[in-house]
C-alpha cells in the first residue's frame, strides 16, 4: 500500500514533465511511422521493416526511460525530499518498487501505443505480439535498473548526459538502423558484448515464434537485467545510509 | 516520562568527530532548543536520531527502544522538517500533504481530512492545487513543517523551521509549535536565540559535537552566572566557531 502512495508519486512526476512524454512516447512514434514508410517506399533497410522496427523502437524508447528515472532519483537525492521518505517508515525494498512500478507501467504505455501504431502502418497481429510483451517488460526492467542506478551514482546535471550515450548505444549498437552482421568485425563483436542487440533479436524471433531459438538472447537479457538491478538496489541502499 | 535518553552517542567520520560522546535525556512533552554553531553537530545528532545515519558508537532510545537496533518500530511515531524544505516539486500543496500522510499508514480519506486541517492552520488553503516548485521560499518552508505535523509525530524534528520566513509567519509558526507543546516531543534546533527564549523548556548548547551544557535557560543562567542567553551561547562556545 504504501509501496502504491510513493509508486503513484514517482509516477506524477514522471508525468508532470512534458518532455519525458515528447521523448519516451513522441519520438520513438515518429521514428517508428517515418522510417517504416520511408523504407515502404525507397526499401532502403531490412531493419526498417514493420515487423523488424516496431521491436527495436520500442527498446530504443525504454532507452528514454533511463534517463528519466535516472534523473528523477538523482534529484531527489539533492533535494531534503528524499532524507524526508528515508526517515519515513518506508522500507529500502518499498523505496525501490515505488520507483520500478511507475516505470514498468510507463513501459507498459509504450509498448502498447507503439504495437498499436505497428499495426496502423502494417503490422500483423498475432498471438506472438501478446507473448513478446512479458519478455519487453524484462528489457524495460533491464534499462529501469541502469536508470536507477545512474540515479544512485551520478548527480542529476550528470545524469542527462550520460543517458544521451547510452540512447547512442542503444540506437547504433542494437540493429537497430541497421543489422550488425552487415557491418560485422569489432562493431558486432561490442553489439553482442552489450544486452541491446539480444533485447532487440529476442523481440523479433519472438514476433516470428522461434521461441527456440530466442533463449540464447533471453539468458543473455536477463543476465544483465538482474545485474543491473542488483547493482542498482546496492548503490540505492548505499545511499540511504549516507 | 522520558522520550529521548542519549547514551556516549558518537559519529567520527574519517578525520573527524561529528558527534562526540554525547549524553542527555529529552522528556515527553518538552520543547528541547539544540544549540550550536553551523558545523556543531546539530544536524548529524539529529540525523543519528532518525536513522538517517548509524552511531560510531553509543546509542540512544526513544520511547525506550533503540535507535541502532529498533529504528523501525520507532520510524512511524517520528517525522521531521529538514533544515532544506523537503517538498516533491510537481506535487501540488495538497498531494504533497496526501502523501505523507498515506505514506504514515493513514487511510486516504483521513489523509485528505488532515491535509485541509494543515492547510488551514499553515495558512496555504489558498494554494492548494498550487505545484510545490511554484511556492515562494517562505511558503515552501510552511508547507515542509506542515508535511512534518500531519502524521501527529510523538517526536518532531525542527531543523531551524523559520530560516527563510518573515516576521509575521514566523510568529504564527511560534504559536503553532507552542499549541504542539506537552503533546508532542519537540526538538528544535535554530540560530535565532529569541525563539529559544520564547518557545524552549529545555536547553542543550553543544559545540563541536561535545555536550556544554544542559538545562532550563535559568538553570543555564545560574550556572553561568549570566543574564542573557546569547552571552551564555557565546562564553561557552567562544573560539571554537565554524563559521
Amino acid at each position: 500500500m504504501k509501496t502504491m502512495v510513493y509508486a503513484k508519486r514517482n509516477f506524477k512526476e514522471l508525468m508532470s514533465d512534458p518532455l519525458s512524454l515528447i521523448f519516451t512516447i513522441g519520438l520513438p512514434s515518429f521514428l517508428l511511422v517515418f522510417m517504416v514508410m520511408l523504407n515502404d517506399s525507397l526499401g532502403v533497410n531490412d531493419a526498417f521493416k514493420v515487423e523488424n522496427f516496431v521491436p527495436s523502437t520500442i527498446i530504443f524508447s525504454f532507452a528514454f526511460i533511463t534517463m528519466f528515472s535516472g534523473m528523477l532519483i538523482a534529484k531527489d537525492r539533492s533535494t531534503a525530499f528524499l532524507m524526508r521518505m528515508f526517515i519515513s517508515p518506508l522500507k529500502a525494498f518499498e523505496y525501490i518498487l515505488g520507483y520500478i512500478i511507475p516505470l514498468l507501467i510507463m513501459a507498459l504505455i509504450q509498448i502498447i501505443i507503439l504495437y498499436t501504431i505497428g499495426f496502423m502502418i502494417g503490422l500483423s497481429f498475432t498471438i506472438n505480439v501478446l507473448i513478446s510483451i512479458p519478455f519487453l517488460l524484462l528489457i524495460a526492467l533491464l534499462f529501469i535498473g541502469i536508470g536507477l542506478l545512474l540515479g544512485s551514482l551520478l548527480k542529476d546535471q550528470q545524469v542527462g548526459p550520460v543517458s544521451s550515450i547510452l540512447i547512442q548505444i542503444v540506437a547504433f549498437l542494437s540493429g537497430m538502423w541497421f543489422s550488425l552482421d552487415l557491418v560485422g568485425g569489432l562493431f558486432k563483436q561490442i553489439g553482442y558484448v552489450l544486452p541491446f542487440a539480444h533485447g532487440v533479436d529476442m523481440i523479433r524471433l519472438i514476433l516470428q515464434g522461434h521461441y527456440i531459438e530466442m533463449l540464447y538472447a533471453l539468458w543473455i537479457v536477463s543476465l544483465y537485467t538482474l545485474v543491473s538491478i542488483i547493482l542498482s538496489i546496492i548503490f540505492f541502499k548505499k545511499n540511504m545510509k549516507e | 516520562m522520558i522520550a529521548i535518553s542519549i547514551n556516549g552517542l558518537t559519529k567520527k567520520y574519517k578525520e573527524r568527530i561529528a558527534v562526540d560522546d554525547l549524553s542527555l535525556d529529552i522528556n515527553e512533552g518538552e520543547l528541547f532548543a539544540l544549540l550550536g554553531f553551523n558545523g556543531a553537530g546539530k544536524t548529524t545528532t539529529i540525523k543519528l536520531l532518525t536513522g538517517l545515519l548509524k552511531p560510531t558508537s553509543g546509542d540512544a532510545h526513544i520511547f525506550k527502544k533503540s535507535i541502532v537496533n529498533e529504528i523501525n518500530d520507532i520510524k512511524p511515531i517520528l517525522n521531521i522538517s529538514p533544515q532544506e524544505s523537503a517538498v516533491a516539486p510537481n506535487l501540488s500543496v495538497f498531494e504533497n500533504l496526501v502523501l505523507i500522510a498515506e505514506i504514515y499508514g493513514f487511510k486516504k480519506e483521513e489523509a485528505i481530512n488532515k491535509a485541509y486541517q494543515m492547510m488551514e492552520k499553515f495558512g496555504i488553503t489558498d494554494r492548494k492545487n498550487d505545484k510545490a516548485k511554484k511556492l515562494s521560499g517562505g511558503l515552501k518552508r510552511r508547507l515542509s513543517i506542515a508535511m512534518a505535523l500531519i502524521t501527529d509525530p510523538k517526536i518532531v524534528f525542527l531543523d531551524e523551521p523559520t530560516l527563510g520566513l518573515d516576521v509575521r509567519a514566523r510568529r504564527e509558526l511560534w504559536h503553532i509549535i507552542s499549541e504542539l507543546k506537552g503533546k508532542t516531543t519537540i526538538i528544535l534546533t535554530t540560530h535565532y536565540l529569541e525563539e529559544v527564549e520564547a518557545l524552549a523548556d529545555s536547553i542543550a548548547i553543544i559545540d563541536k559535537g561535545k555536550l556544554k551544557i544542559k538545562g532550563t535557560i535559568e538553570e543555564l543562567k545560574t550556572s553561568t552566572q549570566k543574564d542573557k542567553l546569547e552571552d551564555i551561547f557565546i562564553s561557552l562556545t567562544e573560539g571554537d566557531a565554524t563559521l
